[in-house]
């Protein structure tokens, strides 16, 4: 049971664990936790407002007006489909709409739809690029989907002597590098260890151009042919024909067609130069779509500006977060399997769940009657077709007086994993 | 079609619940906010590494800087195992220098970033560090969204019996 656990994400519970000294841990935790809780999120555009429920208001609407941004193109099924979820989530619960406002501000959607963009990336790893015509509405984006995937796939063919197979990665990509990750065994010793004449990937590339030097009259000669061509207006598309190019090339050559531009130097130092510099910019420009509002940054260093702002405020924000769900004190009793099995919701109407849910609701209010007893749990009738978040009856969570434990937490997590794994649009409230 | 950014966010819930039902048996009661604060953190990022199932740089990093921080050497080390350790635990505690302002230079920048993804510290190539920081972010993201949803489920339930009540 222990073995399926981080494989197979097993539905079983993990076995009790022997925690020696954990007090010490936990005084050692608290010691070490250098980074105080902070608020004030970074000076990140979307994170300017510094109050609490402030930071709900933008989450809340960047979630419900992802689906409608202005200048969106990635309107992608499954991101599109889980945020229509969030929008209905919170338009039938009441006012909320109204509350938290659909303020879609650029900043917020532009927030969102980054994130729409590794998905459809990953459907490279299949190396069609019609999907993604069809998946992002972005043409730029294609191009680049289809140059990234020249690059996965040649580091596919190149010799690569991985000591672990490659099909091992779980069935999730998230975007257009994992594949190139998996494959290359290199990264196993570290980058620094490239002169040590590892094969794998695009080290390989630089060894096997570094050899091209001792092969001059066989590198001249793939240049003279490929100089020929420089004239073609779209180079574009010959950067594409390239990566095509050495797609099919048998593993076992030991050069690497590259082209020379027109009127650029040709020797093989600077190509080689020169394709680790285009190799640089594409993950730039990659980090670009991924990393919002980076689109009018040029240059390395106020890129690399924006990502370490990006890393820096997405980390605050978990600190963040994690500081607010421990005040989480819910509890729900039920079936841990039932829950993570998928077919537990049929398709059906939205608007029944949401008469389930709010007579449940009412029900286990009539029960509780007025106490304000953080203790009290509900152990709701569980069948097939619903699952309640059972009601907080608690006015305020400042004051503890018995935390109730992680399991309540990890329960109420795994009911809201359902708003996002199931794609149809059924409500869980 | 697939759905690879909600597939990461499932994934991560996954693996996220075992882990807090790991520490949860572990950690003795009662705990204050801040305890509990970490012992949430550290779950979150245990599982978001753990989703990202270790072979990237930054989540063996990510695990083992977990491991070393708490007493449950006996866990860590399974996820270490189950996540195909190749690193064989070189990674040691590496320190956040969230504070630091680089003025100039891409340099410094570099650094700073390294020091901000984990593991990045181990990474020279420019060209490396900057995939695994794409990676990092991506799973990053998963992991804030996915906490930022249960507390506002948490914070509407909230409101919503606030206002019943108040009736």
């Amino acid at each position: 049971m222990e073995n399926e656990l981080f494989m197979n994400a097993g539905v079983s519970h993990p076995p009790v664990m022997t925690a020696p000294s954990s007090s010490s841990a936990m005084l050692k935790w608290v010691s070490m936790e250098t980074q105080p809780v902070d608020p004030s999120l970074s000076r990140n555009l979307f994170w300017e407002k510094s109050t609490e429920q402030s930071i709900f208001d933008s989450a809340l609407s960047s979630l419900v007006s992802s689906p409608t941004p202005s200048n969106s193109n990635f309107s992608v099924g499954g991101v599109g489909g889980e945020n229509v979820i969030m929008r209905e989530l919170i338009g039938k619960l009441g006012n909320i709409g109204d509350i938290y406002g659909i303020t879609a501000s650029n900043g917020n959607s532009c927030y969102a739809t980054p994130m729409s963009s590794p998905p459809p990336g990953s459907m490279m790893e299949t190396k069609t690029t019609t999907p993604m015509a069809e998946l992002s509405g972005d043409p730029g984006f294609a191009e680049r989907a289809a140059r990234f995937s020249c690059f996965g796939s040649r580091s596919f063919n190149s010799r690569t002597n991985s000591p672990f197979p490659i099909n091992n990665e779980p069935p999730i990509t998230t975007n257009e590098k994992m594949p190139r990750v998996s494959s290359s065994p290199v990264f196993k010793p570290l980058a620094s260890h490239v002169p040590a004449g590892e094969s794998s990937g695009e080290f390989s590339r630089k060894r096997r151009t570094k050899s091209k030097q001792n092969s001059p009259s066989a590198v001249s000669s793939s240049k003279e042919i490929e100089e020929k061509e420089d004239s073609d207006p779209k180079r574009c598309k010959k950067s594409e024909e390239n990566g095509d190019k050495t797609k099919s090339i048998d593993p076992y050559k030991d050069y690497i067609h590259v082209r020379a531009r027109r009127g650029q130097a040709t020797d093989s130092h600077s190509l080689a130069e020169r394709v680790r510099r285009e190799k640089i910019s594409e993950r730039m420009k990659l980090l670009q779509d991924l990393v919002p509002g980076c689109n009018k940054v040029t240059g390395k260093a106020l890129m690399l500006d924006e990502i370490i702002n990006y890393v820096q405020s997405l980390q605050r924000q978990v600190e963040f977060l994690s500081m607010k769900l421990s005040s989480v004190n819910t509890r729900l009793d039920f079936n841990m399997d039932a829950l993570l099995s998928k077919d537990i919701f049929p398709s059906s109407n939205n608007l029944m769940h949401h008469q389930q849910v709010l007579r449940l609701d009412s029900s286990a209010e009539t029960l509780l009657g007025d106490h304000h007893n953080k203790n009290l749990q509900l152990n709701p009738d569980i069948t097939s077709n619903n699952i309640i978040n059972p009601l907080e009856t608690s006015d305020t969570s400042r004051s503890f007086i018995h935390l109730p434990t992680l399991a309540h937490f990890s329960d109420s997590i795994s009911q809201v994993s359902f708003v996002k794994t199931n794609s149809s649009t059924t409500i869980l409230i | 079609m697939m759905n690879t950014y909600n597939m990461v966010k499932q994934e991560f819930i996954k693996k996220w619940i075992n882990t807090l039902h790991m520490l949860d048996s572990s950690i003795e009661h009662p705990l204050n906010v801040t305890e509990r604060k970490n012992a949430i953190r550290l779950s979150s990022d245990l599982a978001m590494a753990a989703a990202r199932n270790g072979s990237t740089v930054w989540s063996r990093a990510l695990i083992s800087r977990s491991g070393n921080k708490t007493a449950n050497k006996p866990m860590a080390r399974r996820i270490l195992k189950k996540a195909r350790n190749r690193m064989k635990n070189r990674c040691n505690i590496l320190r956040r220098n969230g504070n630091f302002t680089a003025k100039t230079g891409v340099r410094k920048r570099t650094d700073l970033l390294k020091s901000l993804v984990p593991g990045g510290e181990l990474i020279d190539d420019k060209d490396y560090l900057i995939r695994e920081t794409l990676d990092y972010i991506v799973y990053l993201r998963a992991q804030v969204d996915v906490m930022r949803t249960v507390a506002a489920v948490d914070l509407f339930t909230r409101n919503l019996t606030n206002d019943r009540r108040n009736k």
